[in-house]
């Protein structure tokens, strides 16, 4: 089960941010200095975020088996 | 800042170089082509980290070197959204189809719906789904092949895309997967070297200190660069977006294939695992060079290059590197097109000659030697079909077609390989019914949207307000897919699967 939960929340992750993007300017507007703003943190967070899942499952699994949730 | 129309060496050495090293990829690769298992899916002999490298090459394509910098450099740190969607791609790869699609050892994925709901007559839909997803991505890497040539040399359009299809036709005649395979590899590693020594060029003028880098775009732009609402205005059209660049990155044909071009379904995931890593590391480059190139570029000059700002990156190499670096920066641009085309073909020639000829048309009785002819002559079909969309297509975004691909193949393939590997009770109807929903509403959308309408054919306004038709053509074709599979599981046919 543990690829689709990890499917889930990458799935939850990318719906949080396009409508953070659209309706929640004004609390990316609340962090922004001269240098960086938390939208481009949140964005090069989330890239990272997304390898370190993927990291997760290779570490979480067998090495050699094919897909655990495989049931056919 | 002009382009050089006029060649000069430091544009014409790094372009000599790279076709040079192309022709003796394909004089290698060809000797070594004999089967159809070498054609196809290069014989299962291709290592992990090769596999990594193919597999990160065909995934970042023009669309992401040139059009995510470029969008970065016209609207700031919204275009940083195009690369959260290919790089989440990935890890739905790595969870969901790496290992049991390699464990399988199929070649295409018709291949692997058959024997997975045990019905071969979905093979003919499938075959139409892939060749439409593979002819689409084409078509918007013919556009920026064109594009790129018109731009550098002064040719036009037209040709530019003809002499791509010349180059291409040559190449998957006599090389195949190995060739495509090795082309990846080499322009993946090229391309992140070139990324990293622009980068390096660029962060030479800010004392090599990054923040000093994002500092100065905030100066000349202002604190707006760095915050929402530049390039997306509805909700509606970000998910979709990101739905359809990670659904449909997940599910590329041409993608997909490359699981079996490895020895056993560990490699395949391990491989996939690094074709991420390289992937997150290349995307973070390309960020950090859109917001160089706001610091370093003025909008207008970007516009004036190019108005979808796809020559952003070309114009940085010049800028801080001369003729030279924006030599090595458009061939590297070139051979990416051109590589991720060859993939493309090879997974389009496999579904005609193994799929739609071996298994539809001569039932089964044609042999390798046979399937391997015909996947010859379908790489060339398709490349003239390529060469006669992307001239109606010309002058369109390449980025926003790119994502036309991806959501097709997010909609019509998707949903029926996730339900076929992960979804007991899910039947041949109901892969059936999904798979031409998701097709026929992907297609209709697409044909509404506003690039089509206003952008094709011109009208003034478009009935469907979204470029990007995922989010009303996937969730429907689940939801086909699982209510026919419900209403047809009596008449469910037995599997044969694992």
């Amino acid at each position: 089960m543990i690829a689709l939960w990890c499917t889930l929340v990458l799935l939850l992750l990318l719906t949080g941010l396009s409508l953070l993007i659209v309706l929640g300017k004004a609390l990316l507007s609340v962090f922004v200095t001269q240098d960086i703003s938390l939208y481009v943190v949140l964005i090069v967070g989330l890239i990272v975020t997304f390898w370190l899942m993927t990291w997760f499952y290779m570490a979480s699994i067998p090495a050699d088996t094919a897909s655990i949730t495989d049931n056919r | 800042m002009m382009f050089p129309h006029d060649l000069s060496a430091g544009l014409i050495v790094p372009f000599a170089g790279v076709l040079l090293l192309s022709v003796a990829i394909l004089v290698w690769s060809a000797r070594r082509t004999r089967t159809a298992s070498d054609f196809f899916i290069a014989g299962e002999r291709i290592g992990p980290w090769q596999n990594a490298l193919a597999l990160a090459g065909d995934f970042v394509a023009a669309a992401g070197l040139l059009g995510i910098t470029g969008l970065i450099a016209l609207y700031g740190a919204d275009g940083m959204v195009f690369a959260v969607g290919i790089v989440a791609g990935w890890p739905l790869i790595v969870f969901l189809f790496a290992a049991p699609l390699k464990q399988l050892g199929k070649y295409t994925l018709a291949d692997v719906l058959t024997t997975k709901l045990g019905d071969d007559r979905l093979r003919s839909l499938v075959a139409i789904n892939q060749l439409i997803v593979a002819l689409t991505y084409l078509t918007a890497q013919f556009v920026g092949a064109g594009a790129i040539l018109h731009l550098l040399f002064g040719v036009s359009e037209t040709t530019g895309l003809l002499v791509v299809a010349v180059i291409m036709l040559v190449f998957m005649l006599m090389g195949g997967m190995l060739a495509a395979t090795w082309l990846q590899i080499i322009k993946a590693t090229a391309m992140i070297c070139v990324a990293m020594l622009v980068l390096g060029a660029c962060l030479a003028r800010f004392d090599f200190n990054p923040v000093s880098l994002l500092h100065d775009a905030v100066s000349v732009r202002g604190p707006g660069i760095m915050l929402p609402g530049r390039l997306f205005q509805s909700p509606w059209e970000t998910i979709s977006l990101l739905l359809g660049l990670a659904l449909g990155g997940a599910s590329l044909p041409h993608v997909l294939m490359r699981m079996n071009t490895v020895a056993d379904a560990r490699t395949a995931r391990k491989s996939a695992f690094l074709a991420t890593s390289i992937i997150v590391v290349f995307h973070l480059i390309i960020l950090m060079l859109g917001f160089a190139a706001v610091a370093l570029l003025q909008p207008d000059a970007i516009r004036a290059a190019d108005p979808g700002g796809n020559m952003a990156l070309p114009l940085l190499a010049q800028l801080v590197g001369g003729d030279f670096l924006l030599g090595l920066v458009a061939s590297i641009a070139l051979t990416t097109i051109l590589a991720v085309v060859a993939g493309l073909c090879i997974s389009g020639a496999a579904t005609l000659a193994h799929d739609v000829w071996g298994k539809v048309i001569r039932m089964g009785k044609a042999d390798a030697s046979e399937e391997l002819m015909v996947g010859r002559v379908a790489s060339m079909l398709l490349i003239l079909a390529a060469l006669g969309t992307g001239v109606i297509f010309q002058g369109q975004n390449i980025g926003y077609m790119s994502a036309f691909g991806l959501a097709i193949a997010a909609s019509a393939n998707f949903p029926a390989l996730l339900l076929a590997i992960f979804w007991r009770p899910f039947t041949p109807a109901g892969a059936f019914a999904g798979m031409l929903s998701g097709l026929v509403l992907s297609l209709t959308l697409i044909a509404l949207s506003p690039l089509v309408q206003i952008g094709v054919l011109h009208r003034p306004d478009t009935i469907f307000p979204l470029q990007n038709p995922g989010i009303v053509a996937i969730p429907t074709a689940f939801i086909v897919s699982v209510l026919v599979s419900l209403l047809s599981r009596r008449h469910r046919l037995a599997p044969q699967g694992l």
